[in-house]
């Protein structure tokens, strides 16, 4: 053989040997043998990719001799123990396989919950402060003083953006990235954001605070009608978001799709609604006791902010990366997000 | 699996709509009442009676007294009209004194008495012995008290006489209408505590039988029917069903033979209260003085006095006043009110104020109400401004910050809030 044996290339006619690859692993039949069966084959890293493969003796090419013969046989024994290089296992970096591995999520961006978390805070602070304007007049001003808080917040929303999209696109776990640089992403996650809002949520939410104004003295009732009010707005706006995330078209954070979503997510549509008002409603509560803690000490209150931000934050990462991860490997909600 | 998604969607939409349908059949009309004009005119004769001890008026009571601040309603509401305020000469003097392992002892040093008459050093012998000490006194004892520099702990403080126009009005408004405008409020100023002093968030009074506060210096009555009895009895000395005649300092133990009011009397006096007519704005017809008024309105709004004093609170136009209390600093401090719980009584006492809250006094008929300020310590409209500090200090602020002429306008606009 005049040329050395490459990796999947048929050797000369005159060998009486072949290296031949080994063949792929069966497609898995169900989705927990998908999950089982590992991505790439450096991850297995004893399985061979070549296997020796004797050609039969009507084959043979009948000019070369037996040192010939010889010197093939280990050639190609040598090329077969040919694998390819082996990547470092990394850990933490393949796509959970169980709803709790998303556990751990927040721990590995916790970086840059913290940060964010101390933006809201300080966007919090500067928006409660600038209630109500205090020259009692318009000015042109006081739009670029509520810019940079709501430039704070937009941030927030393109990180959790990017965790829902990643989750929803299979992506194992990772940074997000996005949010420090790309002011583009970041317009269009708060954009998007705006707009799921807008599209239903500002509605109830509006509706919910008249109703607290004007309810008077509220009993078990009236508790229950603004929780009502408010779980449904967080599950659609919720639910909005993730119809939108995958197609990036607004339109797609209809009641209709919403509403499909939650029906292909079935008994994991109630989880999810029910985990994010569990979330929402103390976090509200606890960032409106270190709002009024802000107007008596100004440090104690940040840092009681920060802390909250920082809760919800994390709370929320979790419940993204799995409602993401729920969306992309059940086959009706995926066919939704389409 | 079909059925079974329809009925979780059923009992997902019943959830859903069956409270708000429920709220909505059973929301609260505000009550459509009128006053009985037979009962307001015998109202107006037991407001302008003068009242003596062993009174014929009175069934089974001792009349007038034991110890009382006016012999009638009119000696004391006629500034403006019979109903308006009065000047400082009938000022009330409260006191609330503080007892070792009790609540406070809160009560009122009465001007008169048919026959124990009471002074400070019933309250506390080492203050003077005086029963109509003036505000300047009061004032006095009061700072030295805060200063330590006063030999007694007791809290003196004095209450000028409120106008009563208008207050049918303000009993009509419904509690919702006051709550909604304390959590308007509490939106409004980014979540700021009613307790803080930076920004103008009022509070409602909740007294202890959850009713709301709205009459009153401190809104210690829920109605105006409450603020009547407790009126009779405390400044009259009149026992009436809603609140007991106050036993002399000196005589705890004073026990009347009986109720001086029937409950029917005191409904014919709210009557004739409620049918009281509202203030005015009244402006001189002149060009110059009309511009002076529309700019001081103007400047009202501007520089924040209408946060606290709303022009409007539900359908009643022109108050001036969202019926809320207020934190208005340290030199406005002053505790204590009528309803002084008697002993072997049921506490009826009202809900907790802070010494220096206040209920925002409605504005409207303000310039015929002088002097101004809970006990009248400003005798001019533009010194009561100067005055209110604590939540009220950036507004004050920024009326002293106004030129010259700004601030006339908005006194030409307080001075064209008229009684009727």
């Amino acid at each position: 053989m005049s040329d050395r044996a490459q990796p999947g290339h048929r050797p000369a006619q005159e060998a009486d040997v072949r290296i031949a690859p080994i063949a792929p692993w069966p497609e898995p039949a169900t989705t927990s043998d998908r999950l089982a069966a590992p991505s790439m084959p450096w991850q297995e890293p004893d399985r061979p990719v070549y296997r020796i493969v004797e050609v039969p003796a009507d084959d043979r090419t009948p000019e070369l001799d037996e040192d010939e013969r010889e010197r093939l046989r280990a050639e190609a024994e040598l090329v077969a123990r040919i694998t390819l290089p082996r990547r470092p296992r990394r850990r933490g970096l393949q796509p959970e396989k169980r709803w709790y591995h998303c556990l751990r999520y927040p721990w590995l961006v916790r970086w840059p919950l913290l940060r964010f978390a101390a933006l809201l805070a300080v966007a919090t602070i500067w928006l409660a402060l600038m209630m109500p304007p205090l020259s009692g007049r318009p000015s042109l001003i006081e739009p670029l003083l509520y810019a940079l808080p709501l430039a704070f917040m937009a941030l927030s929303c393109a990180f959790l953006q990017e965790v829902l999209e990643s989750a929803v696109a299979g992506h194992a776990p990772h940074v997000p990235l996005a949010g420090i640089g790309a002011y583009g992403q970041v317009l269009a996650s708060a954009g998007r954001w705006l707009y799921c809002f807008l599209a239903g949520p500002s509605l109830l939410i509006g509706a919910a605070l008249l109703y607290w104004v004007h309810c008077g003295e509220m009993d078990s009732l009236d508790r229950l009608i603004l929780a009502e009010l408010g779980i449904v707005a967080a599950g659609y706006w919720l639910f909005g978001l993730v119809a939108v995330t995958r197609t990036r078209r607004l339109l797609d954070a209809n009641p209709y799709r919403v509403a499909a979503l939650a029906h292909a997510l079935g008994y994991r549509a109630v989880i999810v609604v029910v985990a994010l008002s569990l979330i929402l409603w103390p976090h509200a509560d606890l960032l409106l006791q270190a709002l009024a803690h802000m107007h008596h000490s100004g440090l104690g209150g940040f840092c009681q902010l920060t802390l909250v931000w920082l809760s919800l934050l994390a709370c929320l990462t979790i419940l993204f990366r799995l409602i993401g991860l729920w969306c992309q490997r059940m086959p009706q909600a995926a066919a939704v997000l389409l | 699996m079909k059925r079974t998604y329809l009925a979780a969607y059923g009992l997902l939409a019943l959830c859903l709509f069956v409270p708000l349908g429920i709220r909505w059949l059973t929301w609260p009309t505000p009550p459509q009442g009128s006053v009985d004009p037979a009962m307001a005119e015998v109202g107006r004769s037991l407001f302008m009676h003068d009242w003596t001890p062993n009174d014929p008026l009175c069934a089974g009571g001792d009349g007038l007294g034991p110890v009382y601040n006016a012999t009638s309603c009119v000696a004391c509401h006629k500034q403006g009209g019979v109903g308006g305020s009065d000047g400082l000469e009938h000022n009330v003097t409260v006191f609330v004194k503080p007892l070792p392992l009790q609540k406070p002892q809160v009560g009122v040093v009465h001007a008169h008495a048919v026959k124990f008459q009471e002074t400070l050093q019933h309250v506390d012998p080492r203050l003077p012995a005086e029963s109509q000490p003036s505000l300047e006194t009061i004032r006095n004892l009061s700072r030295m008290g805060r200063q330590g520099r006063g030999l007694s702990l007791v809290d003196l403080s004095q209450r000028n006489t409120p106008a009563l126009f208008g207050a049918g009005l303000i009993d009509a408004i419904p509690e919702s209408t006051i709550i909604a405008e304390e959590r308007a409020q509490w939106l409004r100023h980014g979540g700021a505590p009613a307790d803080g002093e930076d920004r103008p968030a009022g509070r409602a009074l909740r007294l202890a039988d959850g009713r709301i506060g709205r009459f009153g210096w401190k809104a210690q009555s829920a109605s105006l029917s409450d603020f009547v009895r407790a009126a009779c009895a405390g400044e009259l000395g009149l026992g009436n069903p809603g609140r007991d005649q106050p036993a002399p300092l000196g005589q705890p133990d004073h026990r009347p033979p009986g109720l001086d009011l029937t409950a029917l009397q005191c409904d014919q006096m709210t009557a004739f209260i409620a049918a009281l007519p509202q203030p005015v704005e009244r402006v001189r017809a002149d060009a110059g003085t009309r511009r002076e008024v529309r700019e001081g309105k103007h400047h009202f709004q501007a520089i924040g006095c209408a946060d606290c004093h709303v022009p409007q609170l539900g359908s009643v136009a022109g108050l001036y006043s969202d019926l809320l209390l207020h934190r208005m600093g340290r030199e406005l401090e002053g505790s204590g009110s009528y309803n002084q719980a008697l002993p072997g009584r049921p506490d009826r006492s009202d809900g907790d104020t802070l010494p220096d809250e206040w209920r925002t006094p409605p504005l409207w008929g303000v310039a015929d109400s002088g002097p101004w300020m809970h006990d009248g310590r400003a005798s001019t409209l533009k010194e009561a401004i100067v005055m209110h500090a604590g939540q009220a200090a950036r507004a004050a602020g920024r009326f002293s910050a106004l030129p010259a002429m700004a601030q006339v306008d908005l006194i030409a606009f307080l001075e064209s809030l008229r009684a009727p």
